[in-house]
């Protein structure tokens, strides 16, 4: 075995060597290039008709062993044309032909074993005309065949052709191409059959450059490296396009819209040409390394003219910034001052038909991950931003395209934001329905803020707020069309604007807009509800208030209406309230009430506000005064008028108030002013105390009643009416005059005729009268005090009357008589005061009736010398200066005094009248009767002649006094023991009186008969004053 | 001598009785003289506004009149009423209150003129006034 084996490989060695040598010898001895080469020329010239160069043609057997080869050296295509770059079409450094013979020989089949073009160009150049340097074959001048009636293509096997540093220049202006392929290197090999193609082309090229100046379309493609494989089956194509290397840079309109991009593809695909089907079968393509995985099919339906997509892709993490680096520079603008970055990865499908009219049906889902963002305008950098939403849409319909946002949150420094929900109608009005969430740290947004504003603001707020709103609604600002709710929190929240300051320590805000379950049915555009753990506001040195555990409920209707009064209902509650400013501050307990504004019923312009209020103990601190309620509970309604100019009059009040347990203290007033109660009802016209309570210093009283035209006396069409009921135990008539001096006067030599009007509880001038009031008090004091004067039992009514005070029939009792008193004081101006009085006492103590009215010792001082009782009348008046001192020239007065058993009180005036007169020093001094009238008429006061009777004396005593107290007495005794009608003059005053013997003046005086005329007048003008004294008292 | 005598004691009776008739005669002349006489004024003459220092009265022609004092800050507006009423020479004034009642005043003219008032009262205070305006 051994030994056939060793003769078998020698034979075969032996023949392989003379194979080698017969080999050689055809290659090297038969076809040298000197003989092929001539023939190739001879040949090459038949079929080109351009100038062509050989340097050199051999055959080849060892370099393309198993099958002989052709290589040409130098080759060259010579076609000058005018406008082209190169007369050279083509020239070859090296190119090498393999072809099976055998197999064209045997089967007519073309196998191109090997074809190889090492170094070289081509040149192609085409004029605007069409003339080109290509077109270098000869015509053909064979008769054309009969119409065959199928052609087939031959067999083609091409095994391997290959490119290798070749550079391609096509430029035809006719087209406005100009292509330029530098360094290109490829291998193809491929198959071609009667009824199909296969094959695989690698390509890699250093440069490619395409200028297309029709569409302004630039692209260079450098470092370019491709592989393409495929099938072609009829009207079938199944392949793969690869590109795995390239750098791309691409200027379409003047635009730059690749630079240097690095591009990469891999696209299985299968193409129907009759159907123009085209089907990728996880085709991927990337550009910058962002890669995009396509899947499904695209049809282009000739007929209908429809392009049928049903494709579906998928990207995974593509940086943000390498997409935005794509973005072409005219639209770098649109970023400008944004830096972002994070990571984009999408999934979805396109599927429908796409013509003219039609979109294909988009289903996306974007994620977006580990993002972030600094824009300019929004000082804040933005951290771990992610989103994940889908877009549905056909790029034509609202009814079918949405974005629905499964997810975006994003980070400050310190906060976070996060939003979900769905954005719809995105052609026509972009239409948001979104739930926000956010925790806001809002101290890192003072930076946000404007110096100029002089804002801080610090704390925390969180919350959740959902909205549903368009577009035009956020650039109309039409809220009333928006859906907003949400609730915020606000955590240590600090707010400071200038020097203004609110803080709250925990409050949660919570709205509506618009209110879907409103209190009225205007009231429906928002609805806002605070509670609030503390809230504190103020502004420096000047005010600040503190509410606890408050709750506030506001409803409105749109306040942006200007063109109507709105409504708006806000309910309130809270633990307590503290409020202050300067010297003024206010504590309020649990207050809680309602407030409610509406347009007028009647007139829609004016406003009609209702006001229902409680709380607890409410303390007031005003200065000096002080004011505590414990119970407060109100009912106010108020209705505008706002044709009227004085503002009292636009804001029109109805209600109720009821006040328990006040204390009042005023710097002003030295006691205290208490209220137990007070309860009273009120419209514009009509003020009733149902029930009033009131303690002011040793006074107490319940007032009751009823102030009448209240309106319309301010308006000045009426006379202000009231009719109360005074009750009390004991009144300090001074300290209630003080307490409503001043309402309503002026004094008419003022400047200003308003000055003084306001109610002044300090007693700074004198008590001003209302005017245009008439209000009776219908009084009933057990114990009045005024001054040292005392008064019980006080019934009768007080009336001020238009400037007018009258105590009208005033009956009381003192310690010295029962009394009727009628009192005027008018104040016609400040320093002109009426005071008048008339006067009855009944049955009176003199002595105490000079203790209880020491003047009247003044007007009659003889009086002094009488005791006992008697009646006592007199009309006076007089008027005041502002400081109540009587202006004397005004004074006017009448009085009458009677009195039976008086007692004539020994003194040196009576012992010296006694002495002259030789009264009986046993004569006790007993005056049996007494009936005085005298007159004051300013400093003078005249005692009409009167008589007394005492023992068996009758005297008349006349005269006049001056408030001097210089006196001008006249004593006529006109019945006693002697014959003789003695008369004594009373001269001087108190501390120097001269008694002198007089002629006795009134004797007849008492006897009708022998009277003259001036008795008779004097006892004329006697009888009239004491008839109109005497009539008071009848009344 | 004696008839001498008697003749020059009735001489000097004589002169003393006509002494004394004289006398009388002069007594009762003077006496008579004294008697007041009734004097009349021209009531009419009183109408007008009379001054007295800072005392003003004025008297209106219906029995009307008023009377203010500017040194009490009181103006004519202001002047308080009195009715009145001039017979012969006794001037009343009769001040009326607005309480009710009335305070009378009597004065005595002495003196009427187109330009002078002059009265007094019975405790014999005289008021002299000017007259400044009708």
């Amino acid at each position: 075995m051994k030994k056939f084996i060793k003769i078998f490989l020698i034979s075969l060695l032996s023949l392989l060597g003379v194979l080698v040598v017969a080999i050689s010898v055809v290659i090297w001895i038969v076809f040298t290039p000197a003989r092929i080469t001539p023939i190739v020329r001879k040949q090459a010239a038949k079929y080109i008709t351009c100038k062509s160069e050989i340097g050199s043609v051999e055959l080849t057997f060892f370099s393309t062993f198993p099958n002989f080869g052709l290589k040409v050296r130098d080759f060259a295509l010579i076609n000058p044309v005018t406008g082209s770059m190169s007369d050279t079409l083509v020239r070859v450094d090296e190119l090498v032909g393999v072809v099976d013979a055998k197999a064209y020989w045997k089967r007519k089949d073309i196998i191109l074993i090997g074809l190889v073009m090492n170094g070289g160009s081509v040149n192609i150049y085409s004029d605007s005309l069409g003339h080109t340097n290509y077109n270098i074959m000869p015509p053909d001048t064979n008769p054309a065949p009969a119409a065959a009636t199928k052609t087939e293509l031959p067999f083609i096997d091409i095994r391997n052709i290959e490119v290798k540093d070749v550079s391609l220049r096509y430029n035809d202006l006719s087209l406005k191409l100009n292509t330029v392929i530098r360094n290109l290197s490829a291998k193809i090999n491929g198959k071609v059959s009667r009824d199909s193609i296969s094959g695989n082309v690698t390509v890699n090229t250093s440069m490619i450059s395409i200028e297309y100046t029709k569409e302004k379309l630039n692209t260079e493609i450098r470092d370019l490296s491709a592989k393409i494989n495929g099938t072609v089956i009829l009207d079938n194509m199944s392949g793969n396009i690869k590109v795995s290397s390239s750098m791309i840079s691409l200027d379409y309109g003047g635009e730059k819209y690749l630079q240097q991009a690095a591009v990469q593809f891999d696209l299985p695909i299968d193409i129907n040409t009759s159907r123009q089907f085209i089907k990728l079968k996880n085709a991927t393509a990337s550009i910058n390394d962002m890669e995009l995985l396509l899947n499904g099919t695209i049809e282009n339906d000739t007929v209908s003219k429809n392009i049928s997509t049903d494709l579906t892709y998928k990207l995974a993490s593509w940086p943000v910034k390498n997409i935005i680096a794509l973005v072409p520079p005219s639209y770098k603008s649109y970023f400008n001052g944004t830096d972002v970055d994070g990571l984009l990865s999408s999934d979805g499908s396109i599927k429908g038909i796409y013509n003219g009219s039609h979109m294909p049906l988009m289903d996306m889902h974007l994620l977006f991950e580990k993002g972030t963002l600094k824009y300019s305008a929004f000082t804040l950098p933005l951290h771990d931003v992610d989103g994940d939403l889908r877009i549905y849409t056909d790029l034509n319909s609202d009814s079918l395209s949405y974005v629905r946002i499964n997810r975006f949150t994003a980070k400050t420094p310190q906060s976070n934001i996060s939003t979900e929900g769905m954005v719809t109608h995105l052609f026509k009005d972009i239409t948001c329905n979104l739930t926000t969430s956010a925790g806001l740290t809002l101290d890192e947004f003072n930076s946000m803020i404007p110096q100029s504003m002089k804002t801080t603001i610090r704390g925390k707020a969180s919350g959740q707020v959902k909205s549903r709103f368009t577009m035009s609604q956020v650039e109309k600002m039409q809220f009333e069309k928006m859906k907003l709710s949400g609730s915020i929190t606000l955590s240590d929240f600090d707010v400071k604007y200038d020097s203004i300051s609110l803080k709250t320590d925990r409050s949660k805000i919570d709205f509506a807009l618009p209110d879907n379950n409103p209190l009225s049915k205007n009231t429906g555009f928002v609805f806002a509800s605070i509670i609030s753990d503390n809230i504190t506001a103020g502004k420096l040195a000047s005010y600040n208030a503190s509410l606890k555990k408050s709750s506030l409920i506001l409803e409105t209707s749109d306040i942006r209406d200007t063109t109507r009064i709105p409504d708006i209902i806000c309910s309130f509650s809270m633990d307590s309230m503290l409020a202050g400013m300067d010297d003024m501050a206010i504590a309020i307990a649990s207050p809680h009430g309602k407030v409610s504004l509406s347009p007028g019923s009647v007139h829609s312009d004016q406003p009609h506000i209702s006001l229902s209020y409680n709380s607890g103990e409410l303390k007031t601190v005003m200065g000096k005064t002080t004011a505590t309620v414990n119970k407060i509970s109100t009912d106010l309604d108020i209705s505008n008028d706002n044709t009227q100019k004085d503002i009292f009059l636009q804001w029109l009040v109805k209600g109720y108030v009821d006040l328990n347990q006040g204390l009042i203290t005023m710097s002003e007033l030295t006691q205290k002013i208490e209220i137990p109660s007070v309860k009273m009802d009120f419209d514009p016209e009509t003020f009733s105390i149902k029930e009033s309570s009131m303690k002011i210093g040793k006074s107490d009283f319940q007032l009751t009643g009823n102030l009448n035209n209240v309106l319309s006396y301010f308006r000045g069409d009426s006379i202000l009416r009231g009719k109360f009921n005074f009750v009390s135990n004991k009144t300090d008539v001074g300290q209630l005059m003080a307490l409503t001096s001043g309402m309503g006067t002026y004094d008419s030599t003022s400047v200003n005729k308003y000055e003084n009007t306001t109610v002044d509880t300090a007693i700074t001038g004198p008590y001003m009268v209302p005017k245009k009031i008439d209000v009776i008090l219908n009084a009933n004091v057990k114990l009045a005090t005024m001054g040292v004067d005392t008064a019980t039992n006080i019934k009768g009514a007080v009336q001020v009357h238009d400037g007018i005070l009258l105590l009208d029939g005033l009956t009381f009792d003192t310690p010295a008589a029962r009394m009727k008193l009628t009192a005027m004081y008018s104040t016609p101006r400040k320093n002109h005061l009426f005071l008048g009085i008339d006067y009855h006492m009944m049955d009176v103590e003199i002595s105490e009736l000079l203790t209880m009215i020491p003047d009247i010792d003044s007007l009659m001082p003889m009086l002094r010398s009488f005791g006992g009782r008697g009646e006592f009348h007199i009309a006076a008046e007089t008027y005041l200066d502002s400081l109540y001192n009587v202006k004397k020239s005004t004074l006017r007065g009448a009085a009458s005094i009677k009195g039976n058993n008086l007692v004539l009180m020994d003194g040196q005036t009576f012992s010296e009248i006694a002495k002259k007169l030789r009264f009986n020093k046993k004569t006790q001094n007993k005056v049996d009767s007494l009936s005085a009238e005298f007159t004051i008429f300013r400093n003078e006061i005249d005692i009409y002649p009167f008589l007394i009777v005492m023992d068996k004396y009758k005297a008349v005593i006349a005269g006049r006094h001056n408030f001097d107290m210089t006196f001008d007495y006249h004593v006529s005794v006109v019945d006693c023991p002697l014959p003789i009608k003695l008369g004594v003059d009373i001269k001087g005053n108190e501390d120097n009186l001269s008694y002198k013997l007089a002629k006795c003046r009134y004797a007849q005086y008492f006897r009708p008969t022998a009277r003259h005329e001036v008795e008779n007048k004097q006892l004329e003008l006697r009888k009239m004053i004491r008839e109109t004294l005497a009539e008071k008292v009848k009344e | 001598m004696i008839i001498n005598q008697f003749i020059i004691k009735s001489a000097e009776m004589m002169k003393k009785t006509l002494r004394y008739l004289t006398m009388l005669t002069v007594i009762t002349l003077l006496a008579v003289s004294c008697t007041k006489e009734d004097v009349t004024y021209d009531q009419t003459l009183l109408t007008g506004k009379w001054q007295s220092g800072t005392l003003f009265y004025k008297y209106l022609a219906n029995g009307t009149g008023g009377t203010w004092d500017t040194a009490d800050n009181v103006t004519e507006a202001e002047a308080q009423a009195f009715t009145w009423t001039l017979v012969k020479d006794l001037l009343t004034q009769i001040h009326v209150l607005q309480m009710g009642g009335s305070v009378p005043k009597i004065y005595t003219v002495t003196e009427l003129t187109a330009t002078s008032l002059k009265y007094h009262d019975n405790f014999g205070k005289s008021f002299s006034f000017t007259k400044v305006g009708k």
